[in-house]
C-alpha cells in the first residue's frame, strides 16, 4: 500500500511545471503582449517574473526555479552562469520630469540596478553632481516616483515612459537585453523572441532592434 | 457637624443624617463602610450635605474633606516632609502634633504601619479640612499602640477642632471618639443614634466605660469610689475597662497584686452566649464570668461583691 | 549624512515627538472614563499589526504631495523617515507606558485629590514620576522599534541618501551591490550594537521603575 502512496506523491511533484521566464522590469508590457502571443501559437503556458535584473539574477543563483533570464545587462546575466547568451532588443535612457538635474532632486534607479549604473555614467558624461537622489527599486519605482511627485526629474529608460510624466530629453546612453537560458526549454523558447513577429511588436514599442 | 448622606450604589444602600462632633461607622467586613467614606469624599457618586454645603457633584477635590486610608497610601516617591507638605507648606506644628517630627526625612517604605497612619492623618490635616474621614484607623496595631493611637486622635480632635467620621469593625475603639455612629450591615444602615447604644445593639458587648476626676497622681476618683489608674492627665477624664478584666469576689481577697479591689452591688445580670455578664454599680463597669462560676457563687441582681480590677487593666480614653 | 548618524537622529526625534502624545493617549485608556477608549485602543494598536509596507501606504496616502496633507511635505523628506519611524513605534509605546501606569495604585491619585489636586496635577504629581523610569524604558523599546523600520520608511519616505536613508534602508541597498567594501558589515554591526544598547538601557530603566515604586 506504501508503494502506491510514494509513487503518487513522486508522480505529482515530477509534474510539468510551466516554463518560467525572468525578465528586466522595463520589459513588462512588451513581455506580455508577447506571452499571449506564444500561448496563442503553440498553446503552451508561460510563466514570467519582472523585476529589477540584479534582484532577479541573485534569486536565480539562489536557487529560483527559471528556464530563461532576460537581463538588462550582460554582467547579471553572466552572473547566472547560463548555457549561452544572446543579445536582443535595446533601449535608451530618457530624462523625464520638468525639473532640472543639476538643481532638482533627482530619481533614479539604485545605482546596484542596470538602469542605475546607466543613469551614473550618464550623469557623469553631462557633468552633474546631483544635489539629492531618490532612489528606486527599479525603472517602474522611479517612474512612479516622478510621476507622484518624489522628485521633480527622473532617469528611466524610453519604453518605461506612460501619460503620466513628459519626456524632457533622450540620452545617448543605451542599454542593451542580453537573452540567458538556464535549461534546455529556456533555450527552446530563446529561438522564439527572435522570431519577426516579435521583434514587430518590440518596435512598435519602442525598443530598438 | 451636619451631614446628610443619600447613596444608591450596589453594595451601599444609605440615607444618614446626623448632627454630632464625630460619627462613628461600624460593622462587619465588606458591610460598605469604606464604601461610605468614598461617597461623603465625593470618589464615589451620592448626594452628601455637610453643615449646609451641598457637595452633590462637587469634585473630591473641591470638597476640603480630607481622608486617611487604611494602607495610609503614602506616596512612595516623595519623604514623609514631602508627603506632610504635599497640599501645605507649613508643617512642623502637625509634625510636632502626630510625633513624626524625627521621621520627617525618611522614605515611607521603612516607616512601621502605625508611623505611616500618623503621617498619613498629618497629611490630611495639612490641608486644613473641613470634615476627616478615617478608614481603620487602629487596624493591625497591637494593644498598647491602640490605646497610644485613641489618645492621639482624641488630641487631635481637641486640638485641631476637625469633625471626623471613624470607621471601625472594632467597636469599642471608637466609642471613646466619637458621640454618634450607625452601624451598617449588607450595604444598609441596621441601626443609628447615639455610640454607646449602637454599639451595644447586636453583638455581645462586654466592655464599658466611664468617666472620673484624678483626684492624685495615678489615683481616680469614680463616683464614690477611688480607683487606681495608670493616667498621667489630670481634670476629668475618660476611661474604659474589658468585662474580661473584672474578677468577682464574695469576700475581700488579700495578698493580691490587682490594686482596685472595691465593695460592690450587683445591677444586672444577663446572658452573654455560654458566659454570663454581670453590671455593677460603682464602678460602672460588667464582670464577664462563666455561667458555672455565676451559679456558684450565687450571683444575682442586688448581691453585694467584690469586684477585683488591675489597675493596668483600665484604659484612659482621653480627657473629658 | 551616514546612515548611522541619520537614523540616530531620525529615530530620536520620533521618540520625543511621539512622547506625549503616547503618555496622552495612554492615561485616556488607562484612568480616565472616556466613552471611545476602547476604539481608540484598537486604532492605535494598528500599525503592530498591519504589515509596515501597509501602514506606509495609508501613511503615503496622506502625506503624498497630492494627498490631504501633501502641503505638510512630510512624504520623501526626512520628516517621512522621522513620521513612519514615530507611527510604527507608537503601539509598543503606549502599551509600556500603559504598563507603568497600571503598576501605581490609582488610589495614590484618588488620595491627592483629596489633598486639593484636581485630576490633571494629581497625574502630575503623583502617577507621572513614579511611572517615569517605565516611560523611559518605553520610550528606549520604541526609539529601537523606530530604528529599524523599513517597509512604511521606504514607502512613505523613499530611499534618499543622506536625507532618509536610514540603516535598515542602507542594508538592503548594500544587499544588491556586487564589490561591496565592508559598509554592509559595518551596517549590520552598527544595528545589532545599538538594538542591544537599547534592550539593556530599558531594562536599566525598568528596574528604576519598579524600585520607586517600591517592589
Amino acid at each position: 500500500m506504501k508503494y502506491v502512496l510514494v509513487s503518487i506523491l513522486l508522480a505529482s511533484c515530477a509534474r510539468e511545471r510551466p516554463l518560467t521566464v525572468f525578465a528586466a522590469a522595463s520589459l513588462q508590457e512588451l513581455g506580455d503582449e508577447v506571452v499571449a502571443g506564444w500561448t496563442n501559437r503553440t498553446g503552451r503556458p508561460v510563466r514570467v517574473q519582472y523585476g529589477a535584473s540584479s534582484l532577479l539574477a541573485r534569486q536565480i543563483a539562489e536557487g529560483a526555479p527559471c528556464d530563461l533570464f532576460i537581463s538588462a545587462d550582460a554582467s547579471w546575466a553572466a552572473h547566472v552562469k547560463p548555457m549561452s547568451t544572446r543579445e536582443w532588443i535595446g533601449n535608451r535612457l530618457v530624462v523625464i520630469g520638468s525639473g532640472d538635474l543639476a538643481a532638482d532632486r533627482i530619481a533614479m534607479a539604485a545605482p546596484e540596478v542596470p538602469a542605475g549604473r546607466l543613469a551614473v555614467a550618464a550623469l557623469k558624461r553631462l557633468g552633474i553632481t546631483p544635489t539629492s537622489v531618490i532612489y528606486g527599486a527599479d525603472v517602474r519605482d522611479v517612474l512612479s516616483k516622478v510621476a507622484l511627485g518624489a522628485a521633480p526629474v527622473g532617469l528611466v529608460y524610453a519604453t518605461d515612459v506612460d501619460a503620466r510624466v513628459r519626456v524632457q530629453q533622450v540620452l545617448e546612453e543605451r542599454t542593451r537585453y542580453i537573452v540567458a537560458p538556464i535549461t534546455p526549454s529556456g533555450a527552446e523558447f530563446m529561438g522564439a523572441v527572435g522570431e519577426p513577429w516579435v521583434m514587430e511588436i518590440a518596435k512598435r514599442r519602442g525598443f530598438e532592434p | 457637624m451636619k451631614l446628610a448622606v443619600e447613596a444608591h450604589l450596589g453594595r451601599l444602600e444609605a440615607t444618614i443624617d446626623v448632627d454630632c462632633h464625630s460619627l462613628g461607622v461600624v460593622g462587619p467586613s465588606g458591610a460598605g463602610k469604606s464604601t461610605l467614606l468614598d461617597v461623603i469624599a465625593g470618589i464615589e457618586p451620592g448626594r452628601v450635605v455637610l453643615d449646609g454645603r451641598d457637595l452633590t457633584g462637587v469634585a473630591i477635590d473641591e470638597r476640603r474633606i480630607g481622608l486617611v486610608p487604611q494602607e495610609s497610601h503614602l506616596f512612595p516617591h516623595l519623604s514623609v516632609r514631602e508627603n506632610l507638605a504635599f497640599a501645605a507648606s507649613d508643617i512642623d506644628f502637625i509634625a510636632s502634633a502626630l510625633q513624626v517630627t524625627t521621621l520627617l526625612d525618611r522614605p515611607p517604605r521603612i516607616l512601621s504601619g502605625g508611623e505611616k497612619r500618623r503621617v498619613a492623618l498629618g497629611r490630611a490635616l495639612a490641608s486644613e479640612p473641613s470634615l476627616l474621614l478615617l478608614d481603620e484607623p487602629f487596624a493591625g496595631l497591637d494593644a498598647l499602640r491602640r490605646r497610644e493611637a485613641m489618645a492621639l486622635l482624641a488630641d487631635v480632635r481637641r486640638r485641631f477642632n476637625v469633625p471626623m467620621v471613624v470607621v471601625s469593625h472594632v467597636p469599642e475603639e471608637i466609642i471613646g471618639l466619637t458621640d454618634q455612629a450607625i452601624r451598617l450591615d449588607g450595604g444598609r444602615v441596621v441601626a443609628s443614634g447615639a455610640s454607646p447604644s449602637v454599639l451595644r445593639a447586636g453583638e455581645t458587648e462586654i466592655d464599658c466605660h466611664f468617666e472620673g476626676e484624678v483626684v492624685a497622681p495615678g489615683r481616680v476618683r469614680v463616683g464614690s469610689t477611688e480607683l487606681a489608674v495608670s493616667v498621667a492627665a489630670t481634670g476629668r477624664v475618660r476611661l474604659g475597662c474589658y468585662a474580661r478584666d473584672v474578677i468577682l469576689a464574695t469576700e475581700m481577697p488579700r495578698g493580691l497584686s490587682a490594686r482596685n479591689c472595691v465593695w460592690t452591688g450587683i445591677e444586672s445580670v444577663t446572658a452573654a452566649g455560654d458566659a454570663v455578664l454581670i453590671a455593677l454599680n460603682e464602678p460602672p463597669v460588667k464582670a464577664l464570668v462563666t455561667r458555672e462560676a455565676a451559679t456558684a457563687l450565687e450571683l444575682g441582681a442586688g448581691k453585694r461583691v467584690v469586684a477585683i480590677i488591675k489597675a493596668t487593666s483600665i484604659a484612659y480614653l482621653g480627657t473629658a | 549624512m551616514s546612515p548611522v548618524v541619520l537614523s540616530l537622529i531620525v529615530g530620536a526625534a520620533a521618540t520625543l515627538v511621539s512622547l506625549p502624545g503616547a503618555v496622552a493617549v495612554a492615561w485616556i485608556i488607562e484612568r480616565s472614563k472616556a466613552p471611545g477608549r476602547g476604539l481608540l485602543q484598537v486604532v492605535v494598536m494598528l500599525p503592530l499589526v498591519l504589515p509596515p509596507v501597509v501602514t506606509g501606504y495609508l501613511l503615503l496616502w496622506l502625506f503624498s504631495p497630492r494627498g490631504w496633507l501633501g502641503w505638510t511635505g512630510v512624504a520623501f523628506h526626512t520628516l517621512g523617515a522621522v513620521v513612519a519611524a514615530a507611527v510604527v513605534g507608537f503601539p509598543l509605546f503606549v502599551m509600556n507606558i500603559s504598563l507603568a501606569m497600571k503598576a501605581v495604585d490609582p488610589r495614590l491619585e484618588t488620595v491627592a485629590r483629596t489633598l486639593g489636586c484636581s485630576r490633571w496635577q494629581a497625574f502630575r504629581r503623583v502617577t507621572l514620576p513614579l511611572a517615569w523610569p517605565g516611560i523611559l524604558s518605553g520610550a528606549v523599546l520604541a526609539f529601537a522599534r523606530g530604528l529599524g523600520e523599513f517597509g512604511a520608511t521606504i514607502v512613505l519616505a523613499g530611499r534618499i541618501p543622506g536625507e532618509t536613508e536610514t540603516i535598515p534602508l542602507a542594508i538592503y541597498g548594500l544587499l544588491d551591490r556586487v564589490n561591496r567594501d565592508h559598509s554592509l558589515e559595518w551596517l549590520v554591526g552598527a544595528s545589532i550594537a545599538i538594538a542591544v544598547a537599547c534592550v539593556f538601557v530599558s531594562r536599566a530603566f525598568d528596574l528604576r521603575h519598579r524600585r520607586r515604586l517600591g517592589l
